[in-house]
């Protein structure tokens, strides 16, 4: 297969799975007796569990679980730290909006400045 | 590992810090957060000289996976937590919800160009090729947040609604009166 496919694959799989593992850990962290974690938790262990031997079955290299596991956790947060700055610019974009805009007028805080 | 002891405390962190009401939040959450931004800084500064991101895994003999996210992230934290400051100044400064405040608002906008010096500076290596083949790691992350509400939605809607709730008594009733009574500050 094409090395560049392949690396693209590796980053799909990584971010599913950094993804799906904070969503797994916050459902444990934030438990409160109305929640009902345990069949999200299930189905995603199975849907985490299957990327990872999908990792198995592209990269020679990787033969464990617990191998995969850290190839495609790191691959997923090397992914999100390469793609951050894309969100950061966007994020400028409306900051800069922000920091000109001039604020509109509000009767509740014209009152206080009376004051 | 303390790299991924490092990721479970923060994402245990903001995950505890999103319980309780919006104005008493999980005491707790930020020193989760710390405690992880820690273990991830330590292999770094090399305190406890047992980490070496440069070696082999003993077991295969392949370089260790968390070597190149070690690099990426050391890349990344200068540019990103100036921003983050800068950002922070900012929005102080910007007149969104009161006056504009120059000097915070002027000081995060230098923060902020001063992040994106830092972002070429330190990530100059990076190919646009590189970035696109990131940008699936993105999508990864949509289909997981998709599946997570798929399931939620499934797990809502399959479970029975309670009965109604029944009315107020007498005694009940009072208490909230009393309770309503003494936050809005009007005496009984």
């Amino acid at each position: 297969m094409n090395a560049d496919l392949i690396e693209l694959l590796y980053y799909l799989l990584g971010g599913f799975i950094v993804s799906t593992i904070s969503l797994m850990i916050f459902q444990v962290v934030s438990y409160h007796p109305y929640s009902r974690p345990l069949i999200p938790i299930l189905i995603q262990s199975i849907s985490v569990l299957f990327c990872l031997v999908m990792i198995i079955k592209l990269n020679d290299e990787v033969t464990g679980l617990l191998y995969s596991l850290r190839f495609g956790l790191s691959q997923g947060l090397i992914g999100i730290v390469i793609i951050l700055p894309l969100f950061y610019v966007l994020m400028l974009y409306f900051l800069f909006r922000a920091s000109i805009r001039p604020r509109q007028h509000d009767p509740l805080l014209a009152l206080l400045d009376a004051e | 590992m303390l790299i991924w002891l490092g990721f479970f405390l923060i994402i245990s962190g903001i995950s505890l810090g999103r319980m309780g009401p919006s104005f008493k939040r999980n005491q707790y959450a930020l020193i989760f957060v710390l405690l992880g931004t820690l273990c991830i800084l330590i292999p770094k500064s090399n305190i406890l000289g047992i980490v070496n991101f440069g070696d082999y895994d003993s077991f295969s003999g392949h370089q260790l996976p968390e070597y190149y996210l070690m690099n990426v992230t050391y890349n990344f934290i200068p540019w990103f937590f100036t921003g983050f400051l800068g950002y922070y100044l900012a929005l102080m400064g910007a007149p969104t919800y009161w006056k504009t405040r120059y000097p915070q608002l002027i000081s995060g906008w230098m923060f902020i160009l001063i992040s994106l010096y830092l972002y070429f500076e330190y990530n100059f290596h990076l190919s646009i090729k590189e970035v696109l083949l990131a940008f699936s790691s993105f999508i990864g992350i949509l289909i997981s947040l998709a599946v997570f509400a798929i399931l939620v939605r499934y797990v809502e809607n399959s479970t029975p609604l309670d009965n109604p709730a029944p009315e107020l008594t007498d005694e009940e009733k009072e208490l909230v009166s009393r309770i309503i009574s003494k936050n809005i500050g009007v005496d009984e």
